[in-house]
């Protein structure tokens, strides 16, 4: 019924207005109510995911791959339209494995289609490693997409993967030495290999994707599990819904995380594996969501999870960090579980706090063992938001500022919206109806700012990649018919034309031509066109 | 053994139940549609990510429009095709056809979401 959107940053709840307004959650009453307390959970648990992505730099590699993932889809609409061959044009353009629709009839084209639309997918893979489950391609792909992350990032250029046996990428620029950049090192893959089932099931698979993980001292969980991104997010907002739960009515949220699937879990439950491989303890999945474990276990498992979230850039990448690994937090919470095994890194006090000082020392120190500079110095930028008028494009660069400031200032605390803050410290909820769901976003002062950004989040990274390679086409249209349903060939022409104009700069021969596509020009294949509400290709 | 007739009568959520405990079947769709990741849950495979995703699923393996065309009573003849684009899902997947129990629920789950979804559409525009 909630979900996250991670490319608009709005949370969507599946109610009418008068549903939502109905359901009166923010009565003293609401809690009683199983049904509205459910509801409240969802919110809260898709708040988690929000502001732990925010206040990491994840969500800005994640935009970096939407933004070079648009260039591309630019690039293929420039070479559509700059054939002179082409009179129709077919969307979407390329099929979901690359092939190009009847649009380019010379070769040339066709070449560079295939080629953007082929680093289209690699970035697909990188950010399914990043924030998803395992990608289905081989970690050469993953190294060259961040490579050209990097690119993008540095000016610089990344070279193909050398042979297997290296596992680098060389990367440099005209002002810097040539650095090598890989997937995993050897002294990475020396702490990590004892502890994956991979290495042991495969010798022959030096480097897994994903780790895959069997613990033996966590009753109930002995089956081998993937340790993906997704399950390191979903560990983070599951430990917040505790740490928020301990108040309310616990057995709700026994009941409804021992139903998560295993692919969710399997985080937590290494974090579980590692606080009893040092403590000697056999805490359990159902200790811990029947709230009878002791508060410094649920505290350590957060501090490894947000650890492990905590990425750095692809701006920062010179320097010390190269390796892809450490880029992706699945394969961090591994790095981290295996330091607290070594006891490089100690288990939380008995005595620590969501919010303490001890929690803070230990993240710090935590940083430190694992190498991330930039968490060694929390941030303390003042926030300007509350205090100017914004416009949308600068709308991520003030939620991402403003999710790592209160994380450094509050600690694991920030994950619930319970900290004391101080006035302008935090961007609290604002409804926006629309009409089939409310999307719930941060900055209640600067609605119409956030409105332009969900605006430009959609036409940019939805219709595009939807009229480009009939990604989420059904998503874009089935808001889009109620709205428009005449004349749908107009409405594709304007939208091919406004994506080529926003990425023009790169392309156009003369900046006072602007590109553009003809109604009369624009054919949508048979099999999407029923989502336009007809049976006719054009009007 | 489930036979599809007596899965297409399970409630929602034991479908669900049934789809995530096959880790091969959800990995290979989000590997397959990757553009599903960007849409975090506090579920998954809930009507709402039914609405972003099935149509998109449908078309990949070409049965999109088949699925349009029925209506829910139509539950025999719903059942016999079911179990034809499971078939071609798993292909499509390269997954082996031991998977049908959870390809079935998956299937049976994206044409519930969308004929509830026509109907919603209907009410609507009415």
């Amino acid at each position: 019924m909630v979900h996250l959107d991670l490319v608009s940053l709005a949370l969507q709840i599946d109610l009418t207005l008068e549903e939502l307004l109905q359901a009166n959650l923010y009565s003293k009453h609401a809690c009683r109510d199983s049904k509205r307390f459910g509801l409240l959970r969802q919110i809260a648990h898709e708040r988690a995911h929000l502001v732990s992505f925010l206040g990491s730099d994840l969500a800005k590699v994640h935009r970096s791959i939407l933004d070079l993932q648009l260039k591309l889809a630019q690039c293929i609409l420039w070479e559509v339209h700059r054939s002179r061959l082409i009179e129709k044009v077919t969307v979407p353009i390329v099929d979901s494995r690359g092939r190009m629709f009847p649009n380019a009839l010379s070769p040339h084209p066709k070449l560079k289609v295939g080629v953007a639309a082929a680093r289209y997918r690699e970035l697909d893979a990188l950010n399914q490693f990043l924030v998803g489950y395992a990608p289905d391609c081989e970690w050469k792909a993953l190294l060259r997409a961040y490579g050209d992350l990097i690119s993008v990032a540095n000016g610089s250029h990344a070279s193909e993967p050398t042979p297997a046996c290296h596992q680098f990428c060389e990367i440099g620029s005209p002002d810097r030495p040539l650095e090598t950049f890989c997937f995993m090192s050897e002294h990475h893959y020396s702490l990590i290999a004892p502890q994956i089932c991979n290495a042991l099931e495969e010798p022959s698979c030096s480097v897994p994707i994903l780790p895959k993980i069997q613990v033996h001292d966590v009753p109930g969980s002995e089956s081998p599990m993937l340790l993906s991104s997704r399950s390191v997010l979903e560990g983070v907002a599951v430990i917040s819904e505790l740490m928020s739960m301990r108040e309310h009515d616990s057995a709700w949220t026994f009941s409804a995380r021992m139903r998560m699937p295993v692919t969710y879990r399997s985080a937590l439950v290494y974090c579980l594996h590692c606080i009893n491989h040092v403590s000697g303890r056999r805490y359990s999945q159902e200790h811990l969501f029947s709230g009878a474990l002791p508060d410094w276990v649920p505290l350590t498992m957060g501090a490894m999870l947000d650890l492990a979230l905590q990425i750095e850039a692809p701006e920062s990448l010179f320097g010390n960090h190269t390796a892809l690994i450490e880029k992706c937090p699945a394969w961090r919470l591994l790095l981290v579980g295996a330091n607290l095994k070594a006891r490089e890194i100690p288990l939380l006090n008995p005595g620590a706090t969501f919010d303490g000082p001890e929690i803070r020392a230990w993240l710090r120190n935590a940083a430190n063992k694992m190498g991330c500079h930039s968490q060694q110095k929390p941030r303390t930028a003042h926030l300007p938001w509350p205090r100017m008028e914004i416009t949308g494009p600068e709308v991520f660069a003030h939620l991402t500022l403003a999710a790592a400031t209160v994380r450094d200032r509050h600690s694991l605390l920030y994950l619930t919206g319970r900290a004391e803050l101080a006035p302008g410290d935090w961007l609290d909820f604002t409804a926006c109806e629309t009409r089939d769901c409310q999307q719930i976003f941060f900055g209640e002062d600067h609605v119409q700012a956030r409105r332009d950004f969900l605006g430009a989040q959609e036409a940019r990274h939805y219709s595009v990649p939807a009229l480009v390679f009939g990604r989420h086409w059904d998503r874009c249209w089935q808001r889009r018919r109620v709205q428009t349903p005449q004349n749908h060939s107009a409405y594709i022409g304007r939208q091919l034309s406004d994506a080529l104009e926003w990425g023009a700069a790169p392309f156009a021969t003369s900046p006072a031509t602007k590109p553009a596509f003809r109604d009369e020009q624009i054919l949508v294949r048979e099999e999407f066109n029923h989502v336009l509400g007809g049976g006719r290709a054009r009007e | 053994m489930f036979q599809t007739a007596e899965l297409m009568s399970m409630p929602w959520q034991t479908l669900v139940s049934l789809i995530q405990q096959d880790s091969g079947l959800t990995g290979a769709i989000h590997g397959r549609f990757p553009e599903s990741t960007t849409h975090l849950g506090f579920d998954e495979f809930t009507p709402a990510w039914v609405r972003a995703y099935a149509p998109q699923i449908l078309r990949a393996i070409g049965r999109l429009k088949d699925v349009q065309h029925w209506t829910w009573s139509e539950a025999t003849v719903a059942g016999m095709a079911i179990d034809r684009i499971v078939s071609d899902l798993l292909q499509y997947l390269e997954l082996p056809p031991t998977r049908t129990l959870a390809g079935a629920a998956l299937v049976i789950i994206l044409v519930k979401g969308l004929q509830d979804n026509r109907t919603e559409d209907r009410d609507r525009q009415s």
